[in-house]
């Protein structure tokens, strides 16, 4: 029993009443955090946009902190991103009222290092701004060329900026690492110069939080002589102690978390869990390089179906591209030589019948003639007997049967039954004629 | 930014059902459909500015859904199995169960057709084009499209005829 052609439509109308798979929602969320993903512009340059996809936006958030940074990081830092990409960052954040102090640090008689903050004016700016240029704020003349750039927030706290570009020396990185020791977290480096020019530098910084994990962050081969600057930042709570650190531009995965946090999107993982989920990250990746491997597999056994299926393919594309007005005149051109075809035979068959009709009428009447020769030669007793081989012949002006010469008075009869059966013209002078009948 | 992006979702939410449904038929058994419709919001998003009728949204996310496809064919993901089982089980619990079966069948069906054949047969049964509509967005003639529905509808009319008997078989031989 075959499917008729309304219990498809039933089929259709049925999938066309079905409620969907995917919510609004749902679908809204994943599109506006892939819009915010890649408001950055670097992954739609590097052609990972592709990857935005709802079931990994989660995963290459992490990917791209990782890859761009190697670390986490909530802070602040005056990085080199431009005004146009953080656009979107600016225009979605809440604005913070901020001051901006002037820093400065001394030793002491008793060589205690002592903080001078000196408030210069205070302006009403979001983070994405504060970022993207230095809202008038003004570096820390230090003895040494660290620089250093704080920031109080309007809940208390402060955050320390320190950019290290070639001219920073071993000293500077030391009092850093002291620095860092007295906020709460190691920092352990590896430097080297050329000239006095500090040129490349590996960082390892090691800090545990409060609730007793660790958190590790390794950069390493960190060349000045093209960066030119470099900065670490941190947060400090009212203890002094560290709260979260930030290394050069990562500040970016921050941003980004901040704004989908702002979205209240569900799955979002917690800053203390990006650890684990870092090593997840790796591990599908790793996994994900399985899967593309396979995949290359797979699709050089489709090309090699695909190269003997291809003729077939052609063919069935070539079909289905025909133009159908084409395909009709192809049709009317085939149907009207089938006619055409058709009348031919008909008359041929109709002139064939009709020879036939004249050729059995011949036979017919040429039969009747020899009948009716025989008969009346049998009658002029010009003949004894239906011979087997009668021969009457004109010759010369003498009619003979046999041999026979036939009467005169009888020849005029005989001519005119060979004109009537055989259609002879016997009027015409000088005509000679035979006719033989032979007994089969 | 959030401007242009409440006016892209403004002009979205209203065809956001029959979308879904499109991509949900289209790539049935070859990948997520969701991932179809966010790469093609994105891509939509990314050249809203580009839109000529507002009224022609939904033809103008269709034609970038199509524009994926194509330059995606040969890196298709065969990951079949899973998204029939995502597709039949995270449909509606209320609906119908008899119309669920039907629908599952009938997108697999689809899926067994030729592409151009599925992609005409679906914007024209299911999201409603009309063959001039279609050849708009197929970048085909309306000759070809009218022969792509024609085929499609007589291959899928063989393959659910087939899968019907199979069924029947297969009750036969378990109560047996």
């Amino acid at each position: 029993m075959n499917l008729s052609n309304n219990e498809l439509d039933q089929l259709f109308e049925n999938v066309r009443q079905e409620k969907p798979v995917a919510t609004f929602d749902e679908t809204q969320r994943a599109f506006v955090a892939a819009t915010i993903a890649t408001a950055g512009g670097v992954l739609a340059t590097k052609g990972l946009l592709k990857m935005f996809t709802f079931k990994q936006w989660i995963m290459m958030i992490s990917v791209l902190s990782a890859a761009t940074v190697g670390t986490l990081l909530v802070g602040m830092s005056s990085s080199p991103v431009t005004a146009d990409e953080n656009q979107m960052a600016s225009a979605e954040l809440p604005k913070k009222e901020i001051s901006v102090v002037e820093i400065e640090k001394e030793t002491d008689e008793s060589e205690k290092t002592v903080e001078k903050l000196t408030p210069l004016k205070s302006l009403t700016a979001s983070i994405g701004e504060l970022l993207t240029n230095d809202n008038g704020a003004v570096y820390a003349r230090r003895n040494t060329p660290i620089q250093v750039v704080a920031y109080r927030l309007d809940d208390g706290s402060y955050k320390f900026v320190y950019k290290i570009t070639p001219n920073t020396t071993e000293e500077d990185l030391k009092r850093m690492q002291q620095e860092a020791k007295d906020s709460g977290f190691e920092l352990e480096y590896t430097a080297s110069f050329n000239d006095n020019k500090l040129e490349t530098l590996n960082l390892e910084i090691t800090q545990e939080k409060a609730n007793g994990t660790k958190q590790n962050i390794h950069i390493s081969d960190i060349d000045l002589t093209e960066e030119k600057e470099y900065k670490i930042a941190w947060d400090v709570d009212d203890e002094g102690q560290a709260t979260t650190i930030a290394i050069d531009d990562s500040y970016r995965s921050n941003e980004v978390d901040e704004l989908l946090a702002e979205l209240n999107l569900e799955g979002i993982p917690e800053l203390e869990n990006l650890e684990i989920l870092m090593e997840n990250e790796v591990a599908l990746l790793e996994e994900l390089h399985e899967i593309e491997l396979a995949e290359v597999g797979r699709a050089l056994e489709e090309a090699e179906a695909l190269l003997e299926d291809s003729e077939m393919r052609e063919r069935l594309i070539e079909l289905d591209e025909l133009d159908e007005e084409e395909l009709a005149e192809a049709m009317r051109g085939i149907r009207e030589a089938r006619e055409g075809l058709a009348e031919c035979e008909e008359e041929l068959l109709a002139e064939c019948n009709k020879l036939q009709a004249e050729c059995d009428e011949i036979h017919r009447k040429c039969k009747e003639g020899h009948e009716k020769i025989i008969t009346e030669l049998l009658n002029d007793d010009l003949i004894q007997e239906k011979e087997k081989r009668i021969k009457m012949q004109l010759k010369k002006g003498k009619m003979t049967v046999n041999g026979k010469e036939i009467p005169k008075n009888l020849r005029k009869k005989y001519e005119a039954l060979v004109q009537e059966y055989f259609e002879i013209d016997t009027d015409q002078k000088g005509l000679q004629w035979t006719w033989t009948h032979k007994e089969d | 930014m959030r401007k242009k992006q409440k006016e892209f979702l403004a002009l979205y939410e209203p065809i956001h059902d029959d979308f879904e449904r499109f991509c949900r038929a289209r790539v049935y058994g070859d990948m997520d459909f969701r991932d179809l419709m966010n790469e093609t919001l994105l891509k939509a998003f990314e050249k809203f500015e580009d839109l000529r009728s507002r009224e022609a949204f939904f033809s103008y996310l269709l034609s970038i859904s199509v524009r994926i496809l194509a330059n995606n064919k040969r890196k298709r993901k065969e990951e079949s199995d899973s998204f029939e089982l995502v597709a039949i089980k995270t449909q509606d619990a209320n609906s119908n169960t008899e119309n669920k079966i039907e629908s599952y069948f009938l997108h697999q069906a689809l899926a067994q057709l030729l592409e151009e054949q599925r992609e005409s047969i679906i914007l024209f049964e299911i999201s409603g084009f009309s063959i001039k509509e279609i050849a708009a967005i197929q970048n085909a003639s309306e000759s070809s499209v009218k022969q792509r529905l024609r085929r499609g509808r007589m291959k899928l009319r063989e393959i659910l005829t087939f899968e019907a008997k199979n069924s029947g078989s297969t009750v036969k031989s378990e109560v047996s």
